[in-house]
């Protein structure tokens, strides 16, 4: 594939990210096929697929929010106002499901206002247990997930059997293992794609029909794979946090324009979306609920995992051979802000150098976060 | 000529909250310096299971709220900050992790503070039970991360439909037994059932106590505050289900007959009455009620006061101890619809005879804030009652100013004043 194919797919990718809601309108019109979001972090999307409907994870928006602070109040996190923006402006009233699974209160507020405020949508929220040591966690989970399952077979109008399950956890598996292929080749080979465009195209993919996506992200893998690396200068950096969305491209341009080299990253719209798959053997719902509950990446929305994030991190950072840690943190994001004294410390201990960064859904000048990261970057020389 | 500047009428008896909260520190002091396991402990109170295996709890927003209310919460909030916390956390959760800091010896108080005052004895557990607020799970991580000991999250559901309740008690009374199991591991004894249920009498003559004083405050003028019950809710948070808290009820709900039989009010004055949104900024405790006091309102009722500790006493049935503590836990406004709180809330209303919402935005805790704007508009347009936002947070002062809240209040009343004469054209 030439390289115009690779601006060709990136095009496709990007289209859909750049104006989500606006896309799937549309993809819907033409395509005549339910449509159900579901909230970021938590919630198994192969049951929407497994129900013959397409699942969409809640993007943040560049929105300004207008209507929603007459139904939040600004010191709740980026996704949750915009969402309840958008919401309450009508812009999400073409879905015909809207799924949320408990991440904390303020994505659980969202859901709640949502469910008041769009009466012709169906607003569900999946209780999965957050407290993965307790006992008989794993029923739960499963009891849950089947709860879940018969509310969106009434939505869909459809059964959904084991065989259309498995078909589905395996189009997703499919899918996070190119993702995972494609984070590797990045890790050895930097700057093969500006790091924004990474972004787009795990964005993209909680958006577009799992299968078209996969087969652009074929495409794409094909035509990079044959590329020789790219000389980069700069220092090696891992990026780190901003849960339930994608940092905005300006600062991850920002990021990459002071001469960081990201190599690696816990991101949820990276790693983490990608990183665990769904067995194939046994019950699928069993499957689903054991990826619920799979301990190894830790997650500051769970408790009762046996590593905590900041002992993750030193060693995924150590892995990767980063000289240095960008702690991204959406501003008022409670699960982070309780992790990130940790972090620092343990960060601290390590000798390993890291720099935090808050994000803001508004538009910030980037003026002081360029100096400070300056400042970092002159450091790690 | 001297103006009489007109102050709130306290109740008598919530002083005494004070001295038992003081002697109950010390008393947990004391139990530690045996060589008992100390249970610290947010949230709703099944930390009681715990005092019932004679295990001393620390309830961490009693405490931090007592010291806030003396201003003394401030070492604990400048540990957590030197720690890395950021002033957006839940400011009951960040002043603790601060208080743990401090106790393990990682930030170092200046000599001239009252030590024993801010030096709490070391846990050997940790109880989450933050009503379903998320918070509460990265909180209880980190307590027990910082003092390398067990943890214990409670999870009660939340109540999306009216028939939830049943499930979400019987899914509670199992957390229960676990949560037992674990303090018989960790005391090494059988649990004491007895004494439990013993504690339960207490507990539901102290609660139901405390419910039938708050509902005499429908009288007018109102013979209690806001700020009284406030001040109470350390006797079914903190204090709950040791001797004493229920003779205190008692004299409260004494007091509260006597000046009804009186027509003593809890204001010099009351012209209006108000409804609290959300948690009060508890530095602020004293000033704020005078402020009110000075303006001719009461505060007559209040969400944290009134719908959150102990909502439902009647459900207590000492002989069903698990079941009795699960559905107080379980069916607090927190954890109910939108629909459902905003038919309390309107009932209440009637019942209060309610003229007007003050919604104390707590800046820090999203949970308490999740409904606010809902909850007004839903409001005004059932009865047509006015409402107004105040800044402010549980425990950090700085999220408080007193010009805004003089402001917001002046606007309040004329607004409910001018209702009152467009009702009277
Ligand atoms: S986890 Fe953080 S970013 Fe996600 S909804 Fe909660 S507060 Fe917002
Ligand atoms: S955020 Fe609010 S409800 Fe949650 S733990 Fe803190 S004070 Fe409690």
């Amino acid at each position: 594939m030439p390289k115009s194919n690779i601006k060709e797919v990136m095009n496709k990718f990007r289209e859909v990210v750049d104006k989500p809601y606006e896309k799937l309108r549309q993809w819907k019109k033409a395509n005549e096929k339910k449509m159900a979001g579901c909230s970021p972090m938590h919630f198994p999307e192969e049951l929407i697929h497994a129900a013959g409907m397409l699942p969409v994870v809640l993007q943040e928006t560049d929105e300004t929010i207008t209507t929603g602070f007459s139904y939040i109040y600004p010191f709740f996190c980026g996704i949750t106002r915009n969402l309840i923006d958008v919401g309450v402006k009508g812009q999400l009233s073409f879905l015909d499901g809207l799924v949320y699974a408990d991440i904390c209160v303020q994505n659980r507020t969202a859901a709640s206002i949502l469910r008041q405020n769009l009466p012709s949508v169906y607003v569900d929220v999946a209780q999965l247990p957050s407290s993965f040591t307790r006992k008989g966690v794993m029923e739960d989970t499963i009891k849950e997930l089947d709860r879940i399952k018969a509310n969106l077979e009434k939505l869909a109008g459809r059964n959904i059997d084991d065989t259309s399950l498995k078909q589905s956890i395996a189009a997703y598996n499919k899918n996070r293992s190119l993702l995972r292929r494609l984070h590797n080749l990045c890790q050895k080979n930097p700057r093969l794609l500006p790091y924004r465009d990474m972004q787009v195209i795990v964005q993209s993919s909680m958006l577009m029909p799992k299968e078209e996506h996969t087969q652009l992200l074929e495409k794409l893998l094909a035509e990079m794979e044959g590329m020789k690396p790219a000389s980069v200068k700069g220092s090696r950096l891992f990026l780190s946090g901003h849960l339930c969305q994608s940092p905005k491209a300006d600062i991850l341009d920002l990021i990459e324009g002071v001469g960081g080299i990201i190599v690696d990253d816990d991101l949820y719209t990276g790693y983490r979306y990608y990183a665990i798959d769904v067995e194939m053997n046994g019950s699928p719902i069993e499957a689903l609920a054991k990826r619920h509950l799979e301990k190894s990446l830790p997650v500051p929305t769970r408790t009762g995992l046996p590593m905590r994030w900041e002992k993750y991190l030193v060693d995924r950072v150590k892995a990767s051979k980063a000289q240095g840690i960008v702690v991204l943190m959406v501003k008022f994001c409670e699960p982070h802000l309780f992790y990130y004294p940790f972090i620092k410390e343990a960060l601290t201990k390590a000798s390993i150098p890291h720099i935090m960064v808050e994000t803001e859904h508004e538009v910030v000048s980037l003026e002081g976060v360029r100096t400070r990261l300056q400042a970092f970057m002159e450091m790690l020389k | 000529m001297e103006t009489q500047v007109k102050k709130a009428n306290k109740l008598d008896s919530t002083s005494l909250i004070g001295q038992m909260m003081t002697a109950s520190f010390a008393d947990i002091k004391r139990q530690a310096a045996e060589g008992k396991q100390v249970v610290w402990a947010n949230g709703l109170p099944v930390y009681v299971l715990a005092r019932a295996a004679d295990m001393p709890v620390l309830h961490c927003e009693g405490l931090v709220a007592g010291l806030a209310a003396k201003r003394l919460e401030k070492p604990f909030q400048d540990a957590a900050e030197a720690f890395g916390f950021l002033p957006d956390a839940c400011s009951y959760a960040r002043s603790f992790i601060g208080a743990a800091r401090i106790t393990m010896g990682d930030y170092h108080l200046d000599p001239s503070m009252n030590q024993d005052l801010l030096l709490m004895p070391k846990p050997a557990l940790y109880v989450n039970s933050a009503g379903g607020c998320g918070t509460g799970r990265p909180w209880g991580e980190a307590m027990a991360t910082l003092f390398n000991i067990p943890v214990y999250h409670f999870e009660p559901r939340f109540l999306w439909n009216e028939s939830d309740l049943k499930d979400s008690v019987a899914d509670f009374v199992r957390q229960e037994q676990e949560f037992i199991a674990l303090l018989e591991k960790i005391t090494g004894r059988p649990y004491d059932w007895n004494r439990l249920k013993e504690m339960l009498v207490e507990v539901k003559r102290t609660v139901t106590l405390r419910n039938e004083a708050m509902k005499l405050c429908q009288h007018i003028p109102s013979p209690a505050s806001f700020f009284d019950w406030a001040t109470n809710i350390a006797a079914v948070a903190h204090l709950i289900g040791l001797p004493g808290t229920g003779d205190l009820l008692q004299k409260t709900r004494e007091e509260v007959e006597q000046r009804i039989a009186q027509g003593i009010g809890a204001m010099p004055n009351e012209k209006y009455r108000l409804y609290w949104d959300g948690i009060l900024t508890w530095g602020k405790i004293g000033v704020l009620a005078n402020k009110f006091a000075a303006l001719d309102a009461c505060v007559v009722a209040g969400a944290y006061t009134h719908l959150v500790w102990w909502p439902r006493p009647e459900m207590i049935d000492p002989e069903k101890p698990l079941e009795s503590i699960a559905y107080n836990c379980c069916d607090i406004m927190l954890l109910r619809s939108y629909e459902h709180r905003i038919k309390v809330l309107a009932d209440f209303c009637r019942e209060y005879s309610i003229d007007g919402l003050v919604v104390s935005e707590t800046q820090t805790c999203r949970a308490f804030n999740s409904h606010a704007f809902m909850i007004m508009d839903g409001l005004a347009r059932r009865l047509g009652i006015p409402a107004v936002t105040i800044g402010g947070d549980s425990c950090d002062i700085r999220f408080y100013s007193d010009a805004q809240v003089d402001t917001r209040l002046q606007a309040l009343l004329e607004t409910i004043e001018a209702r009152r004469k467009v009702r009277q054209v």
